[in-house]
């Protein structure tokens, strides 16, 4: 298939990363669980400072978040609760989704499957604080392209940080 | 501002020391003269916990590892021997390994070319008959400060003549032993997750210590949504055979730590709750009956060890509270490093049992960290709530605002005491106290304290 001129793909996979960044700053956790696919493979592994490659410092050998479609939706319905702590500081969150690359598409069954890279650019702001916080990723992601929607089944999360220079992650990257 | 932070001190010595009060400043949880103060009390003087020897198992292997905002190359030298060398050339000081793991046979300082090899030697400095004839570079190797090791955890200590690690820890060490050793020892999963937050090292270190009363609020959502089991973790029910062990005393006679124990009934094996089939990799003869007996019944451990190293592990939890996978104790262990007033770097290991099988490792990992660690549920609403301590404690109002730990002081509620208790140290027959905490403030007023 041809992919890097294929507009109506491109447009499909940037409009599908735009409005998952809308629903996760918007705090629509629910709405987001919809964009993902059953079978979703979601990796944020911890990288170590050691080499001059992604694939040297990024060993998969331990990670931050290594989800499933199952762990978000516990892990969202908890942060609802009048005694989710984590989310009841309202973190305002702007993610900036940029340098959409599509490096292959193939179909498989009733869908397309496409594998494409993004950097994020995460800004976090704490209530009437003054200081923001920046964090920064490269995403390796799977969509699958069905007739009437996209899903997320795959999204491989590779940090610029070693040292994370925020207090938590309580959403998704 | 630096008299001023000796003022507290002092103050708060009388009130906590002398007076028993359990009270003190907010501001001590953020302060520049504390924090200079503690680096030179506590952080030059205390054996500090680097990281494992198995983090390092080959020759020039090494992690750089910090005691606050100050570096360390912690290796394992040609002659097999670990140090920890100060990451700076003695040349012009210039930060020398800007990696945080790797294998090194030496290292070239990138300014003017002075080299070392794994051992902290000087072993090469360019134009050296030329510019350096007389210079004798044995006198000039990295500064390197004193380590030892325990059941495979390494710790630095900058005090050159200082206690023996073995001394500092003391009567500890029976309990640490119940840990990583009768467990067969243990090993990391992967590198530490590693994040900088805006709180003060001692709210992490006194929670740890151990704060039983908090989990039945700030984690009240871990039963209640099935990470943790009802009736072993957090419920707020208090079992008989809850316990807590303070004033845990080093060799020099001073509190350096305090553990939380839960046990399951009398004669009932839990293990910490690791599965029945991997009890073979235990070592039962390498402990004493009493401290076999204390792991055979332990469901829940949580200690902090002065100053800022602190673990827990506790059976029955689970990333997938609706799949049907194994449940299996959750194994987090952390430094609470303080980078600067009110800023602590974090950094969180998974520790599990060597000799226990693959499978099972990976289980304690994907379980812990959907626990602890930056994103982990329960971590995630401890951190915003410690940073906002920190926060109420910037200015200088926060100076005359007292904070009180007054839970089980002598004139407000009677704990009691397990007569019957084998182990070292004051064995308590609940959790629902503050004393464990008070243990750890006791030890940071005395050495804070000290020479003011």
């Amino acid at each position: 298939m041809m992919i890097n001129n294929n507009c109506d793909l491109y447009i499909k996979c940037s409009n599908f990363l735009y409005n998952e960044a809308l629903l996760l700053d918007n705090h629509k956790f629910d709405e987001w669980l919809e964009l993902l696919d059953d079978d979703l493979e979601y990796l944020v592994p911890v990288r170590t400072t050691k080499g001059d490659s992604i694939e040297e410092e990024v060993t998969n050998e331990n990670f931050i978040i290594k989800a499933s479609k199952d762990y978000f939706k516990v892990t969202i319905s908890r942060l609802k609760d009048n005694y989710g702590w984590a989310s009841k500081q309202h973190s305002r969150t702007r993610r900036n989704v940029s340098n959409i690359i599509i490096n292959n598409a193939y179909s498989s069954g009733n869908s397309i499957h496409v594998e494409l890279t993004n950097n994020l650019l995460l800004i976090r702001t704490e209530r009437d604080e003054y200081h923001p916080y920046i964090l920064s990723a490269l995403r390796r992601d799977t969509l699958k392209l069905l007739k009437e929607r996209v899903l997320l089944t795959k999204r491989y999360v590779i940090l610029d940080h070693s040292n994370i220079p925020m207090y938590n992650l309580y959403f998704p990257l | 501002m630096y008299n001023k932070s000796h003022e507290l001190i002092k103050k708060m010595k009388e009130d906590f020391l002398d007076k028993n009060l359990g009270e003190m400043p907010l501001k001590i949880f953020n302060d520049e003269g504390i924090f200079e103060l503690e680096l030179r009390n506590i952080f030059s003087k205390s054996w500090i916990f680097l990281g494992l020897e198995s983090e390092i198992p080959n020759i020039g292997d090494y992690v750089v590892r910090y005691i606050g905002p100050d570096p360390f190359i912690v290796i394992r030298g040609s002659d097999g021997k670990i140090r920890a060398l100060f990451n700076s050339c003695r040349h012009r000081g210039t930060l020398l390994c800007i990696t945080e793991r790797g294998n090194a046979n030496n290292f070239m300082c990138p300014y003017h070319g002075w080299t070392y090899n794994n051992k902290g030697e000087l072993i090469g400095i360019p134009f050296k008959e030329k510019v350096f004839e007389k210079f004798d570079p044995s006198e000039w190797g990295l500064t390197q400060i004193r380590v030892e090791s325990y059941n495979g955890l390494i710790f630095g200590c900058m005090e050159d003549n200082g206690i023996s690690l073995s001394e500092y820890l003391g009567d500890f060490k029976w309990y640490l032993d119940v840990i990583f050793k009768a467990t067969g020892g243990m090993e990391t999963i992967g590198p530490p997750q590693r994040w900088v937050a805006e709180f003060d090292w001692k709210l992490g270190a006194e929670n740890f210590a151990e704060d039983r009363l908090h989990i039945a609020v700030v984690h009240k959502t871990l039963p209640a949504y099935g990470f943790v089991g009802m009736s072993r973790f957090g419920s707020g029910i208090e079992s008989p055979d809850d316990v807590t062990i303070n004033e845990i005393k080093g060799k020099d006679g001073l509190p350096v730590g305090c553990i939380g124990i839960r046990r399951t009934e009398k004669e009932v094996s839990s293990f910490l709750g690791y599965p029945r089939e991997e009890w073979k990799a235990l070592v039962k003869d390498s402990v004493s009956e009493e401290q076999w007996d204390l792991l055979r019944r332990a469901i829940n451990a949580v200690f902090t060890l002065f100053p800022n190293f602190s673990g827990l592990i506790s059976a029955d939890a689970t990333d997938s509270p609706f799949g049907a996978k194994p449940r299996v104790p959750f194994h987090t262990f952390r430094v609470w490093n303080p980078i600067g007033p009110g800023l602590t770097e974090m950094w969180v290991w998974t520790l599990v049992p060597r000799g226990m099988s693959p499978e099972l490792k990976k289980r304690i990992g994907e379980v812990t960290r959907a626990v602890f660690g930056i994103a982990g549920n329960a971590e995630m609403d401890d951190l915003p709530i410690w940073r906002r301590v920190t926060r109420a404690a910037k200015g200088i109002f926060a100076e005359r605002v007292k904070v009180a730990l007054k839970g089980g002081l002598p004139t407000i509620k009677e704990l009691g005491e397990c007569r019957e208790w084998k182990g070292p140290g004051l064995c308590r027959p609940t959790q629902f106290q503050e004393e464990s905490q008070r243990t750890f403030w006791r030890r940071w007023i005395i050495e804070m304290s000290r020479g003011i």
